[in-house]
């Protein structure tokens, strides 16, 4: 070996050293490139500003929320392309007038399929960060937004066939360019795109103008009787008078919402067997989860019917009766979740209580609906 | 010997780029510790929802188990302080869900700190008063005190700490049952005397919190549980401060 060949295989050393320090990215798809430089790219951050007593919004470090960048989102969340046969969309099972629920009790695939659960609310959606979903199998909405697209009883996609399909489309490749970017087609990737749905999504804010709010944090209103009696029910105010319905130990906080995931009693179970579901204790495998799912918020409840991770509840009467009733007997159910005596005013109290928590306005009403219409 | 020379200069570049990649950085002169927590029941690995023999002829469970761990420190003699933790949820209920997580501890880890012979541990169960009068929205959600499940409305206090589980005992129904603590009278600090000597080494300090001795009272005797089952009483804090209290003799430290 002689000098010259020995300082070429060091300083390739130093050169893949140095690169092995780098994240790998892009893509192996190969496709006509065109390029997109002469587009604008001018990105403009989008500050929000949430509802008093709302968490703090966090965008991550990678993904930071910005005009173009929800724009985009919006685009892919309504438009038919993300489904194999262009039939259906995000919004078919996130309907913005049923505060992006779909009102059946599970929800209907591309083809015909039924899946097990609920379509979750994405109102406030982005406050959450302790696991999406019911059994909280993702972590952020970026990861969140990658699965329905080629889930079989969901909209049954290829992610391979869409970013085909986008990086040929007459506007996608424009405005990917204008919310990443991105300087030719071939930037146009699944990630890319599921940062943008994730993007739109973390402005679904809504609560703002419900009662609750008005009430407690703007002062332009004042709670009823009942309702005064329906938040005490909830809360416990440690009032001895009043039954302590323990509401709150599972939906707390401004978006009346769980960090974690509770076996509310729903089905009889002595060693999880009988579960047709199996809720977190499928993602984690431990016994301890089986049965639990997320407590989700309940802001807007009043119009996301049908309830419970396999929507079996239509009513919130029936929702108030269970927890009433105690519930089933599991091994892991709730040490909360017990028989609550409560009388008929009681539970309508409750009741009247939860309907201060609507809001069918959102925050940024312009940026929420359909684009394509 | 050119080349060498060469080769020598290349192979060091190489060893300082891949010394970049990392981001902590260590002085040289600090020691590392380590705290460890583990939970047990009357020294056996605690594990969520198995049964344990209680008092009163019971069996107990844990379904929940945890609490905010807070100001901890080590002194020396001279008065000296090295600050180990700010606030940390210890959070046994999501760690100890089959043996295998019990027996692993929930770490902090490589807290660096200065050489010195330290002769006491400090450390709070809680939330300090200047940090209760906060409230979770004001904390990103990597912060433990943005949790909104350990925050109480009704009392405008953090839960300091999360207790509950099942009694069985023969010929009598199972019983639910829960403390939550919290309330500024409930915050306690603890002071246990150790011998640590950091010289660059790396060193344990582990905290076994056996959970049959939260219910202990003066006497040796047990909470009767089942009498009075459930409290998040802000109106009604005894039993929640003896619990508290009893934390202190709960946690045992081990250095290694």
């Amino acid at each position: 070996m002689n000098n010259s060949t020995l300082y070429i295989i060091l300083f390739g050393v130093f050169i893949l050293t140095c690169y092995s320090c780098e994240e790998e990215t892009g893509n192996d798809e190969s496709n006509d490139l065109i390029s997109l430089e002469d587009i604008e790219y001018n990105p403009i951050a989008f500050e929000v500003d949430s509802p008093p007593g709302y968490p703090l919004l966090v965008s991550p470090d990678d993904n930071p929320l910005t005009e173009d960048g929800i724009n985009l989102g919006r685009h892919l969340f309504y438009d038919p392309i993300l489904s194999v046969d262009s039939t259906m969309s995000c919004a078919s099972c996130h309907d913005l007038q049923l505060s992006f629920t779909d009102a059946s009790a599970t929800s209907i695939g591309v083809d015909g399929l039924s899946g097990m659960r609920n379509s979750m609310s994405l109102v406030n959606i982005g406050y959450n960060y302790r696991g999406l979903f019911w059994d909280g199998r993702v972590q952020t909405l970026e990861e969140q937004a990658l699965l329905p697209i080629e889930d079989p009883i969901e909209l049954h996609h290829s992610w391979t066939d869409l970013v085909d399909q986008l990086r040929r489309h007459e506007d996608y490749p424009r405005l990917f360019r204008k919310a990443f970017g991105i300087t030719n087609t071939e930037g146009i990737t699944k990630e890319l795109a599921a940062k943008a749905i994730a993007q739109f999504e973390r402005i679904l804010i809504s609560g703002g103008n419900s009662k609750y709010n008005k009430v407690k944090y703007l002062n332009t209103d004042v709670f009823t009787d009942s309702e005064l009696h329906g938040e005490d029910l909830f809360i416990d105010t440690g009032d001895s008078d009043v039954i302590d319905a323990e509401c709150s130990h599972c939906h707390n906080g401004g978006l009346f919402m769980g960090d974690d995931f509770f076996n509310n009693g729903l089905d009889s179970t002595a060693d999880y067997t009988n579960l047709l579901d199996l809720g977190r204790g499928g993602v984690t495998g431990f016994d301890v989860d089986k049965g639990k799912f997320k407590a989700p918020t309940l802001r807007n409840i009043t119009i996301t019917a049908p309830y419970m991770h396999d929507g079996r509840f239509n009513t919130l009467d029936e929702v108030i009766e269970h927890y009433n009733s105690g519930g089933h007997p599991a091994p892991n159910v709730d040490q909360n979740i017990k028989m609550l005596n409560l009388s008929d005013y009681d539970k309508q109290a409750l009741l009247d209580f939860l309907s201060t928590l609507t809001d069918t306005t959102y925050k940024y009403p312009e940026l929420v609906s359909n684009p394509h219409n | 010997m050119k080349l060498y020379k060469h080769s020598i200069c290349i192979l060091l570049l190489a060893t300082l780029a891949i010394m970049s990649c990392e981001d902590k950085e260590t002085p040289a002169t600090s020691g590392l510790v380590d705290l460890d927590f583990y939970a047990v029941y009357d020294d056996q690995p605690l594990v969520m929802l198995d049964f344990y023999p209680y008092a009163f002829d019971e069996n107990i469970n844990f379904g929940t188990s945890d609490f905010y761990f807070s100001d901890c420190y080590l002194s020396d003699n001279n008065g000296n302080t090295q600050q180990l933790v700010d606030i940390e949820l210890i959070d046994f209920t999501n760690q100890n869900k089959d043996l295998t997580g019990a027996l692993a501890p929930i770490s902090v880890s490589d807290i660096a700190i200065e050489p010195g012979k330290y002769t006491s541990l400090t450390f709070s169960v809680g939330v300090n008063e200047a940090l209760n009068a906060t409230r979770p929205e004001e904390y990103t959600p990597d912060n433990p005190l943005s949790l909104a499940g350990h925050y109480w409305t009704a009392w405008d206090s953090y839960i300091f700490a999360k207790f509950q589980g099942q009694l069985t005992k023969q010929d009598s129904a199972d019983v639910s049952w829960l403390f939550h603590t919290g309330k500024d009278d409930v915050f306690r600090t603890f002071t246990y005397p150790i011998d640590l000597e950091v010289d660059g080494n790396e060193s344990t300090i582990s905290l076994t919190l056996d959970h049959k001795q939260l219910f202990v009272l003066e006497s040796d005797s047990y909470m009767d549980i089942r009498s009075k089952p459930t409290n998040h009483n802000p109106q009604d804090l005894e039993p929640l401060i003896q619990i508290t209290e009893n934390m202190e003799h709960a946690i045992s430290i081990t250095i290694e």
